[in-house]
């Protein structure tokens, strides 16, 4: 029972990087401003994978850090006055979604193939006070960056929490609030939001995701990017720049594959016609910054900047027939793997009828280069890999479609929003 | 049209919950937290000794106090183990205590496939590789007693751009009974591996359907009569090298 009774604790804790260190409240109609939520979330991460670069362990910073945000949000929150209908539905399907899903996790325990060779160990290491130079130590840090597995510990060192679950509890939560955060960005009904969340729930939910793989985190951040991609205001445009960077950031230091979503999203950013000069060079600039502040760090470390199995010796020895070996089995694979994913199979559908409309007013363009982009990436990313082909897609292709389709399933959101629109 | 609009969706709402209680057996879940503690689930979902066996991993964990990190040779073909025990701290600190799990006894059998008649695979060798110094001898029962004078058995190479290549050819056969046949390998895994992650075996001059089973067998590197046991349980050992 102690166990489902943190389950609740716990869930406040986590609700502190939402809450803090932006005004999550709108001044002039005390509404919820999802944006600074998702900034909120995006800023603690940002500076919890700083803290991962130091020596400084998790538990000399982490109840100073927690106490003085909850004590912060707590003066502030007493000012409030009355909570909008729509904000009190975003937190109770929020801890409705979190409660239930994490009693799945707690019963389960199972950790996944990847979670136990690497990242469970890695977040063990900073879990036991040890830093990014002692991960040099163990054989399989080369292959992904760690801020996944300091995340995981960092949430495991509560202190009266101390199990690992309550890290991957974490991922969840991020999870779910991705999800309401398109959801009710995008939609207006309360009724209609909450039915969307629920399908989406229903479908994209799989113990699996929470087994210990970093996919999920990719996922839920790609589905903020891609939110705030879309919707790049004229006038907040400088800090909606500034947010997706900082989204970027986390993605390179989550998944080797997260610099592919980085360059897609900085392409799709690049092509958004409202930009100019200024802020596409500002763009390119930022997009350097971040790939040269990771190759930085590493070099320092002394990691391993090129651990995947890509290589130019054996992509020179690929031949004709090889190739097209390879290629027949990528697109059945791939075939297979997005007929069994509904969101990326419906989101390239509606993809398509959009683009074949012709005076639609969506902005199809964005997902027109992710959708290329994307494709290019799955076929590359086979084509040229130094592995056995059908093991490699048999064990990876899945997770790989479910990740790209957060993006499509932002794109459903607003097909839904366009019709429903349409309707009234 | 609007109050069937309006009524219609909470009963959307609702349905859609009720189908989430079921996904998420919210019921059984809970009840399998209140019921087992966290130990006791992790016995139940990773076994105590048995495939995993991260419960007796774990157990080690506390009642040792390890100083280094004991390597472990787990019999069972399951993801990597050493997550349960691994010490950060000292992760380059190589212990001369090793942890046997779900020990077989001294001869291990291999795992293989049939691919078609009187032919056989055996897949990842990389699994074998601590476990046994040679491939010992090929066992086969057969369903009639019959001539054996011509059988041979070849052994091929993994697939290397599309085709296997014939890497030996044994002749050696011993008669243990009428049903009853063995043909000496002594193949050292070392010579195989890793050059090979799996292998062939094809043997010729045997009519179809006439064998009833094979064994591929091997002499564990560990007898456990030969080391100190330090601690047991079931097939599950702590063991120290005498030398």
């Amino acid at each position: 029972m102690t166990e489902i009774i943190k389950i609740f604790l716990v869930f406040p804790v986590f609700l502190i990087f939402l809450l803090m260190p932006l005004s999550i409240f709108n001044k002039n109609n005390n509404q919820l401003n999802l944006n600074n939520l998702s900034l909120n979330l995006i800023i603690n991460l940002n500076i919890l994978l700083i803290f991962s670069f130091t020596s400084i362990p998790i538990n000399s910073y982490q109840v100073i850090f927690l106490i003085s945000y909850a004590s912060i949000f707590l003066i502030k929150i007493f000012k409030l006055k009355s909570i909008h209908t729509d904000d009190k539905t975003f937190f109770i399907l929020l801890i409705f979604s979190f409660i239930l899903f994490s009693i799945v996790i707690i019963s389960n325990l199972d950790l996944g193939w990847d979670a136990k060779y690497f990242y469970y160990i890695k977040s063990l290491f900073f879990f036991e006070e040890l830093n990014l130079s002692d991960l040099n130590n163990f054989e399989h840090n080369k292959w992904h960056p760690h801020l996944g597995s300091y995340i995981w510990a960092f949430f495991w060192k509560l202190p009266f929490f101390n199990i690992e679950y309550y890290g991957r509890l974490f991922y969840l939560f991020i999870f779910f609030f991705s999800l309401l955060y398109v959801v009710f960005s995008n939609l207006n009904n309360n009724y209609i939001k909450t039915i969307f969340f629920l399908i989406i729930t229903i479908i994209t939910f799989n113990y699996e995701r929470f087994s210990g793989l970093q996919e999920i985190l990719i996922f839920s951040l790609l589905l903020i990017a891609s939110h705030k991609v879309f919707t790049l205001n004229f006038k907040t445009r400088l800090i909606d720049i500034l947010t997706i960077f900082l989204i970027l950031n986390l993605i390179i230091w989550i998944k080797s594959e997260g610099i592919v979503y980085v360059f897609i999203l900085i392409s799709m950013l690049l092509i958004n016609k409202n930009l100019n000069l200024k802020e596409r060079t500002f763009i390119i600039i930022g997009a350097l910054l971040i790939f040269s502040l990771k190759s930085l760090i590493y070099l320092y470390l002394n990691y391993n900047l090129n651990a995947q199995p890509y290589n130019l010796n054996f992509i020179l020895t690929i031949n004709f027939a090889d190739i097209l070996f390879r290629l027949k089995n990528i697109i059945i694979y791939s075939a297979y793997y997005s007929l069994k994913n509904i969101f990326f199979f419906l989101g390239i559908v509606v993809l398509i009828i959009l683009n074949l409309q012709k005076n639609t007013k969506f902005k199809i363009r964005t997902f027109n280069a992710y959708f290329i982009l994307n494709s290019f990436f799955i076929i590359f990313a086979y084509l040229f890999r130094e592995m056995e082909i059908i093991y490699a897609l048999k064990t990876t292709m899945e997770r790989i479609i479910f990740t790209s389709s957060a993006v499509y399933i932002h794109l459903l959101i607003l097909y839904i929003n366009s019709y429903f629109k349409i309707k009234e | 049209m609007k109050i069937t609009k309006i009524k219609v969706l909470p009963i959307i709402v609702s349905i859609l919950i009720l189908i989430i209680l079921y996904q998420t057996k919210i019921i059984y879940n809970f009840n399998f937290i209140i019921k087992n503690t966290f130990d006791d689930r992790i016995n139940k979902i990773y076994g105590f000794c048995s495939n995993e066996s991260i419960g007796y991993l774990r157990y080690l964990k506390k009642e040792y106090k390890f100083q280094k990190n004991p390597r472990i040779i787990n019999y069972v073909h399951t993801p990597n183990v050493t997550w349960a025990i691994i010490d950060p701290k000292k992760i380059n600190k190589i212990s001369e205590k090793i942890i046997l799990l779900n020990y077989p006894g001294n001869e291990i059998r291999l795992n293989h496939n049939i691919t078609k008649n009187n032919s056989y695979n055996i897949d990842n060798l990389s699994f074998y590789k601590d476990k046994i110094k040679k491939i010992d001898k090929l066992e086969i029962v057969l369903e009639k007693p019959i001539n054996i004078n011509n059988i041979e058995l070849d052994m091929y190479s993994e697939i290397k751009f599309g085709k296997r290549k014939l890497l030996n050819n044994f002749k050696k056969i011993n008669i243990i009974s009428k049903y009853k046949i063995e043909i000496e390998l002594n193949l050292n895994i070392d010579d195989i591996y890793p050059k090979n992650n799996n292998i062939k075996f094809e043997i010729k001059n045997l009519p179809k359907n006439i064998i009833k089973k094979i064994n591929f067998t091997a002499d564990n590197k560990f007898n456990i009569n030969k080391v100190n046991v330090l601690d047991r349980h079931n097939n599950c050992f702590l063991i120290e090298k005498n030398d």
